[in-house]
């Protein structure tokens, strides 16, 4: 909407400052420079073909009926609506580079001079002749082309800045300039460090933080070049300051409802993350379960400790679920387990934790009010990922000093639109799922999956490495992976695949911003574990 | 599935307008756009209308030496009032063409140039309309000359067709001879060249370079009034065959500078035949000055030397 406002202002300025300023002008040679045809042309750059051509005959219409009428009505309609669209054709095999873009709006223009005096010579014969086309076309085709470059960075900036506005209402902490290159790799540069860390409460339960800029970053964030032509594409998503949304991942709860889960976003700074090197530990956070659930209608009781790894749901972005009776309805999908065994959707096979233990390893900051006080993740022996005791996790699950007790420490559980740690954020972490693959803690980054990861962002754009990752199976049910039958068999709570992507490439984040982004100059540390990170 | 659509329509408006130009919808639309787009253009160019004629004023001044000169015009106009300086600019061509006017005996209504027509046509908006009394096909005129007729009017503009277009045929008559001829334009070409041709309808006149012409009587003095200067013959073109004698005719305006214009909203009650002519450009004698080279006096330089040796 604000680009079609845009385009009429500046097709209106461009016609009168045409007719009463740029004809008037007594220029060298006969031409002169059509500036509605050079904004016709910019504006078609900018916009779909049909949207182009719509704009290129209202144009062409009102340059017919302006005051000095000059040939027959319908003339500049009609060329011009032929050259929007083709401008917009070429958009899209355009967009590689600048300079192609340049090349073609010039070219553009050219042919619609061209085009021009070909419809008034086939016409209106006596106005066009075949002598004054002679003379006047190479002088117009000249200042059109010179000036075309201009022109077309001037719209490009006003479309940039239209679509800033827009984006303005809804970010929170975005740029003002609202260029998304640079709120993308602002945001995100200041976001990762924090979030190479997995551990600490804070990081944990402000991984809501981390999934407007990773998701602003993973698709939002387009290359300079892309994002210069491609200012606004329907599926980017936004850095959006509610983190509580469909697809946003938490690791570990939420914030409370009354805070703003987007406190880390609107500040810019991450959240307290955990010391590096230090063993971390899931710590449940100040959390609110269900925070990051997409559909309230589902909402999950509330339970004090919910340190919850694997969501066991589409969409939704905890780590882990919230255990209760609720839970048990909304799916378990990925762990339709044995009732008893385990809660539903829980990532850890086990029996049901005793309501009352403290699991949190801050128990303050679990034990508010819930109306489920079991706690998740025990000092259970038999549960070999799932603690979040401080004990647990250094000694059985994240250390793994016992070698019987493979941690299945379960980050993104492949489901779409789970955005856990992983999926499209870490596209970096291709060689850090593929790593994680092979190593007895499967500890999945990146699910492949579409919408999934971004670290909870929505990732609007299909991943292309989605299509082959539908079948892999995420949670296994059988026997193996259970919590019991891990202790002794050793196995672990496997990915079902190795690689999830991009196995023998490098990241994907690397290729798309030209190494500038997706090195793995930090690490995730899950225990002891380097599993790979991303800067 | 838009561009079909959007391509049909233009067709269609094409095809409608060339019907019926003068009427229907084009005119309609026409008129509604010139409501619109006119209104905006004189607007627009009582703002810039100041820069645009600095600029062609200064860019046609002087060719050579043109970039000192530019140069003191700026410095100029940034210590004095450009606003001043052009309004004495636009106060000679309201008088020149008061007095052209008043030779001629015509009523006429004084308007300013708002906007050039695009393309290959040579058109004219002015900031005058039916609000003022202008109607369609009236005679436009400077202090120097023909400009054109006008061809479409609305409330406060009025569209000019310039006499160098090439769809625009003035009738002429030649001075003092007396012949009958029409002026047609080149259409757009490039500045200073845009000679019009000149077709007279006896191919035995006789046609001589510095002939000057002025635009014969219509009916109902419609789209041009009489006695009005078009120019003077610059080029006779021999054409062994032809039905008419050609020339070309180099106008009396500088139609790449158009400022303050009349439109002509009542004719004369008689016909000025030639009487707003400028002075014809009568050929200059030369002055040879016939030197006799007498020996003395040729001598003289040497005997000097010698009468002092």
């Amino acid at each position: 909407m604000r680009r079609a406002v845009l385009s009429v202002v500046l097709l209106a300025v461009a016609l009168t400052a045409q007719l009463t300023v740029v004809n008037r002008l007594s220029l060298p040679g006969a031409g002169a420079p059509d500036l509605v045809l050079l904004t016709v042309v910019a504006v078609g750059m900018c916009s779909r073909p049909a949207t182009g051509a719509v704009i290129g005959f209202c144009a062409g219409l009102c340059l017919d009926i302006a005051p000095p009428g000059s040939y027959l009505i319908g003339e500049y309609a009609l060329v011009f609506c032929l050259v929007g669209y083709l401008c917009g054709r070429i958009r899209g095999l355009l967009n590689q580079s600048a300079t192609l873009t340049i090349a073609g709006a010039m070219a553009a223009a050219a042919a619609g001079e061209a085009l021009v005096a070909l419809l008034g010579m086939a016409i209106s014969d006596p106005q066009v002749s075949w002598t004054a086309v002679q003379q006047v076309l190479p002088s117009s085709i000249v200042y059109d082309v010179v000036v075309s470059p201009f022109l077309l960075y001037l719209v490009m900036r006003a479309m940039r800045w239209a679509d800033s506005l827009g984006r303005d209402g809804v970010a929170a902490g975005q740029p003002a300039n609202g260029s998304s290159l640079l709120a993308g790799g602002a945001l995100s540069g200041s976001a990762l460090p924090g979030g190479t860390v997995l551990g600490g409460a804070g990081l944990l339960g402000g991984a809501g933080w981390l999934a407007g800029p990773v998701g602003s970053r993973g698709s939002g964030g387009p290359r300079p070049s892309r994002g210069r032509r491609k200012p606004h594409t329907p599926s980017t998503p936004r850095l959006r300051g509610a983190a509580a949304r469909s697809g946003d991942g938490w690791v570990g709860g939420g914030p409370r409802p009354g805070l703003a889960a987007s406190a880390g976003l609107r500040t810019g700074r991450p959240p307290v993350a955990g010391r590096r090197g230090r063993p971390p530990r899931l710590r449940p956070a100040a959390g609110t379960p269900g925070s990051a659930h997409a559909r309230p209608q589902r909402a999950l009781p509330r339970s004090p400790a919910n340190l919850r790894i694997g969501a066991g749901r589409r969409r939704d972005g905890s780590l882990g679920r919230a255990l209760g009776s609720g839970a048990a309805g909304v799916g378990g999908s990925a762990l339709r387990g044995r009732p008893g065994s385990g809660p539903p959707g829980s990532a850890f096979r086990g029996r049901r934790p005793a309501a009352g233990r403290p699991a949190a390893a801050r128990p303050g900051a679990a034990g508010r009010g819930g109306s489920y006080g079991a706690p998740r993740f025990r000092p259970d022996t038999r549960l070999p990922g799932g603690s979040s005791n401080d004990a647990t996790m250094r000694s059985a699950a994240l250390r793994r000093s016992l070698p019987g007790r493979r941690a299945s420490l379960r980050l993104g559980t492949g489901r779409r639109h789970d955005g856990i740690v992983g999926g499209s954020a870490l596209r970096g972490g291709a060689l850090a799922g593929r790593r994680l693959g092979a190593r007895p803690v499967s500890l999945r980054l990146g699910s492949g999956r579409r919408g999934d990861g971004a670290l909870g962002g929505l990732s609007g754009s299909r991943p292309p490495w989605a299509r082959t990752r539908r079948a892999t199976p995420r949670f296994r049910s059988g026997p193996t992976v259970g919590g019991h039958s891990l202790i002794g068999k050793g196995a672990r709570l496997r990915a079902g695949k190795r690689a999830r992507f991009g196995s023998g490439r490098s990241s994907f984040l690397t290729t798309w911003t030209g190494g500038r982004l997706g090195g793995r100059s930090t690490v995730w540390r899950i225990g002891s574990k380097r599993t790979g990170g991303f800067r | 599935m838009v561009l079909a659509v959007l391509l049909v329509a233009a067709l269609a408006l094409i095809t409608l307008d060339y019907r019926d130009g003068s009427s229907g919808p084009g005119r309609d639309l026409r008129q509604a756009g010139g409501a619109v787009f006119g209104t905006a253009e004189s607007v627009v160019s009582a703002v810039t209308g100041p820069f645009v004629d600095f600029f062609n004023n200064s860019s046609g001044s002087s060719s050579s030496g043109q970039v000192a000169s530019l140069q003191r015009q700026v410095i100029q106009l940034r210590t004095e009032l450009s606003q001043e300086q052009l309004s004495k600019a636009q106060y000679r061509e309201l008088s020149s063409l008061l007095q052209l006017a008043g030779r001629g005996r015509y009523r006429i209504m004084a308007a300013t140039v708002i906007a050039m027509g695009q393309g290959y046509s040579q058109t004219v908006t002015l900031d005058a309309g039916t609000a003022d009394g202008i109607k369609t096909g009236d005679t436009v005129l400077n202090g120097q000359g023909l400009i054109g007729t006008v061809t479409a009017v609305n409330a406060q503009t009025c569209s000019v067709l310039l006499a160098t277009d090439a769809t625009s045929v003035v009738g002429v008559t030649l001075a003092t001879s007396g012949q009958i001829g029409w002026v047609t334009g080149p259409g757009r070409t490039g500045s200073g060249s845009g000679l019009l041709k000149l077709q007279v309808l006896d191919e035995n006149a006789n046609l001589s370079v510095g002939q000057q012409l002025v635009t014969a009587a219509s009916i109902h003095d419609r789209p041009y009034v009489p006695g009005v200067p078009v120019g003077v013959i610059k080029k006779v073109e021999n054409r062994g065959g032809s039905l008419t004698a050609l020339a070309l005719v180099q106008p009396y305006v500088d139609f790449t500078s158009l400022g303050v214009v009349g439109i002509v909203v009542a004719p004369p009650s008689h016909n000025p035949k030639f009487s707003v002519l400028p002075p014809a450009p009568h050929v200059k004698p030369v002055p040879t000055v016939t030197v006799t080279v007498t020996p003395g006096a040729s001598a003289s330089p040497s005997p000097t030397p010698s009468g002092g040796g």
